[in-house]
């Protein structure tokens, strides 16, 4: 009796321990994610459809009226587009003559939330696009929003993907300790690495920290990628410093630093997330 | 064969309605009453078992650094046998009492070890502490008529009934 009492001690400390080590954790993720992948990918088309049913009640005009805008806003992109293809075109061609390394693609998948953490709602959520959509471990989330200062931009950084499975993807947010990102301030010209954040209130805020301390900083300046990740191209917006900590500590080098994330994290559907391109 | 066709589902359905229930931003620990009910159905080691692996495929899903789950789960299955041998299971009203400990040792570490980390200041401390009372008010609300829909299913595979389960025991 006791030996078969000990049995299932030692059986399910092992699988405990097999599930919790972080080097299998990767491993795990992909089976049971995989695994719960259809379920939740019906439940979300579920929500879609009866989302979709908003539009019934819309009158055809309209519907028209509002077909006409997008249509007229899709040409308008796609000749930006071209006219920014000749530009890429010819700085690639000039790095290639000059022997420059040349700047890394991307392309841009767009992935639904599917679930998100109660208990960690500001620091990760599960999206519906993986490693078969091109999205790897590290790459970039980017989510809407309206205007910055006076960068007229539309997507911000949200965070980074930390867990990939064949159909899904954890991303931790900039809030979160797993997202770490070397970041550019443009009006100091200083870099730092930006990792986790904080909640008070309704406010919240990531840390900057290996910021030089000589430097000047002001107020509300916008804070931009640095580029010297793979995977993260230079100059995508993170969000404003908000806050510097001036306190007298030992360390006489570096300084910290807050940023106001650009984008509202409390309410996410859609996000982008960006892949290497094949080209 | 039945009996683990029967657990492997019952946890599936529960880990599924969480985490889809948490992307509404509300906790209802079903894995956690589940664990409870299955424990006091069969017997602690299957609870145990069960409850370590839920909890972790729950964590792993979320993605979440700490593993906190498979260890609050299993002191979850070790409450049950403890209400299995001195509470009372015959009376649905009495079992809102396990339900709201479940809800309550679930809910509080993980929201409080994130609070104390990541989070300051008395507004969202009563946020988290809302949060806890409408888990503990869902789950002492959902578990009676868990135990009403599990135990019709049971008596339909011929499996142990959660209600009669102190009889089990005292006749073993």
């Amino acid at each position: 009796m006791l030996r078969k009492k000990s049995t299932y001690v030692i059986v399910i400390l092992v699988i405990v321990l097999l599930l919790i080590f972080r080097p299998y954790r990767s491993f795990w993720y992909k089976i049971s994610a995989d695994f719960f992948y259809p379920f939740f990918f019906f439940s979300v088309e579920v929500k879609d459809s009866i989302g979709k049913t908003a539009y019934l009640s819309k009158s055809k005009l309209e519907l028209a009226s509002q077909l006409f805008k997008m249509q007229k806003t899709i040409t308008e992109l796609e000749a930006r587009c071209k006219y920014l293809q000749s530009f890429k075109d010819e700085n690639k061609e000039l790095r290639q003559l000059l022997n420059i390394k040349s700047i890394p693609d991307f392309k841009y998948i767009i992935a639904k939330v599917i679930y998100r953490d109660p208990a960690q709602w500001y620091s990760q959520f599960t999206i519906d696009k993986g490693a078969d959509s091109g999205i790897e471990n590290g790459s970039i989330v980017l989510g809407s929003i309206k205007s910055y200062g006076e960068i007229r931009t539309q997507f911000g950084v949200i965070g980074r993907i930390g867990a990939v499975s064949k159909h899904t993807a954890v991303a931790y947010t900039i809030l979160s300790n797993e997202c770490q990102l070397s970041i550019k301030i443009p009006s100091s010209d200083a870099a730092g690495i930006l990792h986790g954040g904080e909640r008070y209130g309704q406010k919240m805020w990531a840390n900057i920290f290996l910021l030089p301390k000589d430097l000047e900083y002001k107020e509300k300046s916008i804070v931009i990628t640095s580029g010297l990740t793979p995977l993260a191209p230079k100059g995508l917006i993170i969000g404003k410093l908000i806050n510097m900590s001036n306190e007298s500590n030992d360390n006489k080098l570096f300084a910290k630093a807050e940023v106001e994330p650009a984008v509202d994290l409390a309410n996410l559907d859609f996000v982008l997330v960006l892949g290497k391109s094949n080209d | 064969m039945i009996k683990v066709v029967y657990i492997f589902l019952l946890i599936f359905i529960s880990i599924f309605t969480q985490i889809l229930i948490g992307s509404a931003g509300l906790i209802l620990p079903i894995t956690a009453l589940s664990i409870f009910y299955l424990t006091v159905i069969t017997n602690w080691q299957t609870g145990v078992l069960t409850a370590s692996i839920a909890g972790s495929i729950v964590d792993i899903l979320y993605g979440r650094s700490v593993f906190l789950s498979p260890v609050l789960l299993v002191i979850i299955a070790l409450l049950a046998i403890l209400w299995l041998y001195k509470g009372e299971l015959k009376y649905l009203p009495f079992q809102t009492i396990p339900a709201g400990f479940i809800s309550f040792i679930y809910t509080c570490p993980d929201l409080l070890v994130y609070y104390h980390i990541y989070e300051h200041g008395i507004y969202l401390l009563l946020g988290k502490l809302l949060i806890i009372l409408m888990s503990l008010i869902l789950s002492s609300l959902v578990f009676p008529l868990f135990i009403i829909l599990m135990d019709n299913i049971n008596a339909l595979l011929k499996l142990n009934l959660y209600t009669k389960s102190q009889k089990r025991i005292s006749k073993e």
